[in-house]
């Protein structure tokens, strides 16, 4: 997603986060009825990302409920460590400085205008 | 999804194996919620006597113009002309039924996930009722994610008991999950797979 793209949709209203993928993992994440055995299970997949939230580089959790898997090992992450990745978020907490938030989908990769094609900010378009 | 939530979703599925029923029981005017919940009392009382052996689920629901209103999940055909009766006798309005298919039962959930409204606070949202079944109570759940995992981990290594020092704790269990998400380790376990006590408390702080 182009960096004008995040502009203008945080300037919608739109709730983004913008972060440095550090790494992710899959896990179950459910409730067990310790008195029948019975389990309610979905995957939650946790993204580790750097991010300035407390005005200092920080890491933050987010959290992605997956419906459409039902084992956490057939989630992927096909994102590259220590680039920067767009996170759309629908809600956050931050308790204690951590800042910890959710979203429905998997995050978009950062790019400059100059790498999709555009003119760089401050520079004056081509005729 | 909160836990009460989840204890509801299991005891429905335990109630749904059957045929199901769902209830909705409304006033004519607006009562307060204290007087509502007297009255759905006297009717639940009324309702298990002429069925003794009635089981289901019943949920409140606080609607913004109606007021509180009662949805019943019931796995027994009962007459509904009955059930009218009874309901007038006890005070009641309007009642609404339909039959559910059971891979529906969790349907009465949502209201669940409603904000709780400030006079609802300490309320129970749901209950069961009716004899001869054990649905799932709040405490019988348990939850399984990786930081409860990390944090048992935790506590068995530190010997933590009570409530002592709670925010310490925590950012220690955070700290180790977001090593563990980090660095691929396995959960419960530190690096090369050997256990917490293998390490010193300050390792988890400034040497991974």
């Amino acid at each position: 997603m182009q960096r004008s793209e995040v502009v203008r949709r945080f300037l919608r209203g739109e709730l983004l986060l913008v972060g440095e993928y550090r790494s992710a993992r899959a896990e179950s994440d459910g409730y067990v009825d310790r008195r029948t055995g019975e389990a309610l299970v979905c995957v939650r997949c946790m993204y580790l990302i750097e991010c300035a939230c407390r005005g200092t580089v920080d890491r933050s959790i987010i959290y992605q409920r997956r419906l459409d898997i039902t084992d956490p090992e057939l989630a992927a992450f096909p994102y590259e460590k220590g680039r920067l990745y767009v996170f759309f978020l629908e809600g956050f907490k931050r308790e204690r400085g951590n800042f910890t938030g959710w979203t429905g989908r998997g995050p978009e990769p950062m790019e400059d205008d100059t790498e999709a094609g555009a003119t760089p900010e401050g520079v004056a378009p081509a005729p | 999804m909160s836990k009460s939530k989840a204890a509801f979703l299991l005891a429905s599925q335990t109630l749904g194996k059957q045929q199901l029923f769902l209830w909705t029981f409304t006033f004519k005017d607006l009562l307060s919620v204290k007087d509502t919940r007297k009255r759905w009392n006297h009717l639940l009382t009324l309702l298990l006597r002429r069925w003794p052996k009635l089981q289901g689920l019943r949920v409140f629901e606080l609607h913004k113009e109606h007021g509180l209103h009662v949805h019943l999940l019931t796995n027994q055909f009962i007459d509904v002309n009955e059930a009218r009766r009874l309901a007038l006798q006890a005070n009641w309005g309007r009642i609404h039924v339909t039959r559910v298919p059971s891979e529906h039962a969790g349907y009465l959930a949502k209201y669940l996930s409603k904000q709780r409204a400030e006079c609802l606070r300490r309320w129970r949202l749901w209950a069961g009722f009716g004899a001869g079944w054990e649905w799932t109570k709040v405490k019988d759940l348990i939850r399984e994610t990786v930081f409860s995992r990390i944090y048992r981990g935790c506590k068995e290594w530190k010997q933590w008991q009570g409530r002592e020092k709670f925010f310490e704790r925590m950012a220690l269990a955070r700290q180790i999950m977001l090593l563990t998400i980090e660095n691929g380790w396995q959960i419960g376990c530190g690096p090369n797979g050997l256990p917490y006590s293998s390490f010193e408390e300050e390792d988890f702080w400034f040497v991974f």
